[in-house]
């Protein structure tokens, strides 16, 4: 089925895109169907979409979002985490609609700066359809299992957000975005969807880059709010729960002047603080619970191993037919097979996976193995020299390091205080300000070899980290 | 081109920190990703950071997360002085001692971010805005006027005027010579 979609001819597509357009506007026009539809959601209970709406998320891309698990192999270790990105994308849209609605709405915007560049109602309603469209396509790109294999196995200078780019321009997604009331650019589309680091050269205004955050930023963006209480409900985890009505109801646009200019950001009422606190202390306990959990990340390591080997050319493709075609259900299929074939050259990997027998970990940096005894290059990360030092003396196949950089703790955005003024939420939040980053630097060894290894690392550890 | 290993820009920027708080900055994030895109420019570093338009000018989100991850490490961190601003950058203790073995890798870059630190220190993020946009729309179409370039920035960012833009513009042609001279000694 989805072969043939991307065999038809261009001329042909642009054709049924046509006779849809020309069939709703007539059964439209005779109030013959139904406007609204909804998806029933565990998070946000109904989520609705307009009819043309509709045609994006029926559209092959999207649909494919239904066979890419949103936390790869978590499952493993958190058995109901096996919700997809479908879901997940319906909900950033809703959550994004929502805050626009918010953000928007002309009792809520207090400063000239801001009134500027929030558009007249007409502007607002095109931009509302571009927001919800991007929000729901902020994902299409992701490869097989999510973010688990995507720095390694992708040539330079690709990423899952280029690949979101590149459909979103498709002539299949550009049929729909040029049919839809009002038509929408896919540029416009594009550049919210993933925001400014990933759509050069295109460059975004002011504007945009709020409605981007709205959808993707770190502070409060919709991504994030709808994954941090997803991934909690199906992870059966109370980690990621905050009260995310109440802080989608305080967001505010705001001029960033503690940076002494008058430049607006999104931000948030003073009120609203609380709940933004709850989201990034939700974040931080998730992720040190759930996403960065030791089992789980060996599994991402075990899945790197087995796609290196099994994919043509060591790397997933970029060309959009064959990203396309390519779900979790070919690469499940493929390691279920590997794992019954001894003979197989993905053999080894894929029992490592299938069979459960994963690497354990076996040493993780402290803070006093980066600081203590002498400094000397590479010491900032203890764990790649205790993997070094392991895989010269157990063999590099029985060892693999982790590490994972820390991502902003706490973003700093504008707080509109009880009198008004305008203040770092950096300076008012002293849990904003405390918030630790996350770091993974660890090694894990076969199983076979765990107690070996946990004897040689304390005989060595302090003569390879330089302790005193 | 390869990226420099992290433990030297560790210390590039530990270095462009130091220098720019030595001349009164308030050392912001904002002071840094503007200061560092200027010494990525000038020196073609293998920093490796990919700066785009986005907040007050070109920001890099690489940077950003190198600045979290010296955050995490220690190395840096961010203090609350004045009512009204945003947090200040500055090295720890254990940021000074890993400046102090690192330092003889930094080599030619030490003196560009002095260059820098000698132009920025004293500036708020208001003009390093303007300069820093003015700079980035500069290298991108150098050969075109005063004039075009003008036009370019403040298409970019209207809330800077005319005449000013015209004036960023030629401080940065200004800049942009003296930084050769510079670049050329320290290498």
């Amino acid at each position: 089925m989805e072969k043939a979609q991307l065999n038809k001819p261009a001329w042909r597509l642009r054709a049924i895109s046509l006779y849809r357009w020309l069939l709703i506007r007539f059964l439209n026009a005779a109030d013959l169907v139904k406007h609204l539809h909804e998806f029933r959601d565990p998070i946000h209970t109904f989520i609705s979409v307009r009819t043309d709406e509709r045609r994006v998320i029926d559209s092959m891309p999207f649909q494919r979002l239904r066979n890419i698990h949103q936390l790869a192999l978590t499952y493993l270790v958190y058995p109901g985490a096996t919700h997809k990105r479908f879901e997940h994308s319906l909900g950033v849209m809703e959550l994004a609609s929502r805050i626009f609605d918010v953000v928007t709405n002309s009792q809520n915007i207090f400063h000239d700066t801001v009134r500027k560049i929030v558009p007249d109602e007409e502007g607002k309603q095109y931009w509302k359809s571009v927001i919800r469209m991007a929000a729901l396509c902020h994902d299409l790109g992701h490869l097989p299992f999510s973010h688990a294999a995507e720095k390694e196995l992708l040539p330079s200078g690709y990423d899952h957000e280029r690949l979101t780019v590149d459909i979103i321009r498709s002539e299949e997604m550009n049929n729909i975005w040029t049919t839809m009331t009002p038509p929408l650019r896919a540029d416009d589309i594009a550049k919210l969807a993933v925001g400014a680091a990933h759509v050069a050269p295109l460059e975004l205004t002011t504007w945009e880059a709020i409605l981007s955050e709205i959808i993707i930023g770190d502070a409060f963006g919709a991504d994030r709010m709808d994954y941090l209480l997803r991934d909690s409900y199906h992870a059966g985890v109370q980690y990621g729960v905050y009260d995310h009505h109440r802080l989608i109801s305080s967001l505010r646009i705001l001029p960033e002047t503690y940076e002494q200019t008058d430049q607006p950001a999104l931000g948030l009422e003073h009120g609203g603080l609380e709940s933004s606190e709850a989201l990034m202390t939700a974040r931080h306990f998730i992720y040190k619970q759930v996403y960065l959990h030791p089992i789980r990340r060996v599994y991402d390591i075990h899945l790197k191993d087995f796609l290196r080997s099994w994919l043509p050319g060591k790397r997933f493709s970029t060309d959009l037919k064959n990203h396309l075609r390519m779900s979790d259900v070919e690469v499940l299929t493929a390691i279920r097979k590997a794992s019954a074939a001894p003979n197989s050259k993905q053999h080894k990997f894929a029992r490592r996976i299938q069979c459960r027998e994963h690497y354990h970990l076996f040493y993780t940096s402290t803070p006093g193995d980066k600081t203590g005894g002498k400094l000397k290059p590479g010491k900032l990360r203890p764990g790649k020299l205790i993997g070094d030092a392991a895989e010269k003396k157990f063999g590099r196949e029985l060892i693999r390091y982790d590490y994972y950089q820390p991502r902003p703790a706490a973003p700093e955005f504008p707080v509109r205080t009880y009198d008004g003024k305008i203040e770092s939420s950096l300076k008012i939040s002293q849990i904003l300000q405390r918030m630790p980053g996350i770091e993974v630097d660890s090694v894990y060894c076969d199983k076979g070899l765990v107690d070996d290894a946990i004897k040689w690392r304390d005989q060595n550890k302090p003569r390879i980290l330089g302790l005193k | 081109m390869t990226q420099l290993p992290y433990s030297t820009r560790y210390a590039v920027i530990l270095d462009l920190i130091k220098k720019l708080r030595a001349k009164g900055s308030w050392c912001g994030e904002a002071h840094i990703q503007k200061a560092a895109f200027i010494l990525q420019q000038i020196s073609k570093s293998k920093l490796g950071y990919k700066f785009v338009l986005y907040k007050h000018g070109p920001y890099s989100f690489d940077l950003r997360d190198e600045l979290t991850a010296m955050k995490a490490s220690e190395i840096v961190e961010f203090t609350f002085l004045q009512q009204g601003y945003g947090p200040s950058i500055k090295p720890t203790k254990f940021g000074d001692r890993l400046y102090e073995v690192n330092k003889q890798e930094i080599g030619r870059y030490a003196k560009i971010a002095e260059f820098i630190a000698n132009w920025f220190g004293s500036k708020d993020v208001r003009y390093l805005e303007k300069v820093a946009t003015a700079y980035f729309v500069s290298c991108k179409f150098s050969r075109e006027p005063v004039s075009s370039r003008a036009q370019r920035l403040i298409t970019l960012k209207p809330h800077i005027d005319l005449v000013a833009a015209e004036e960023a513009i030629r401080v940065v042609d200004q800049k942009r010579e003296e930084a050769k001279m510079i670049d050329r000694k320290a290498a």
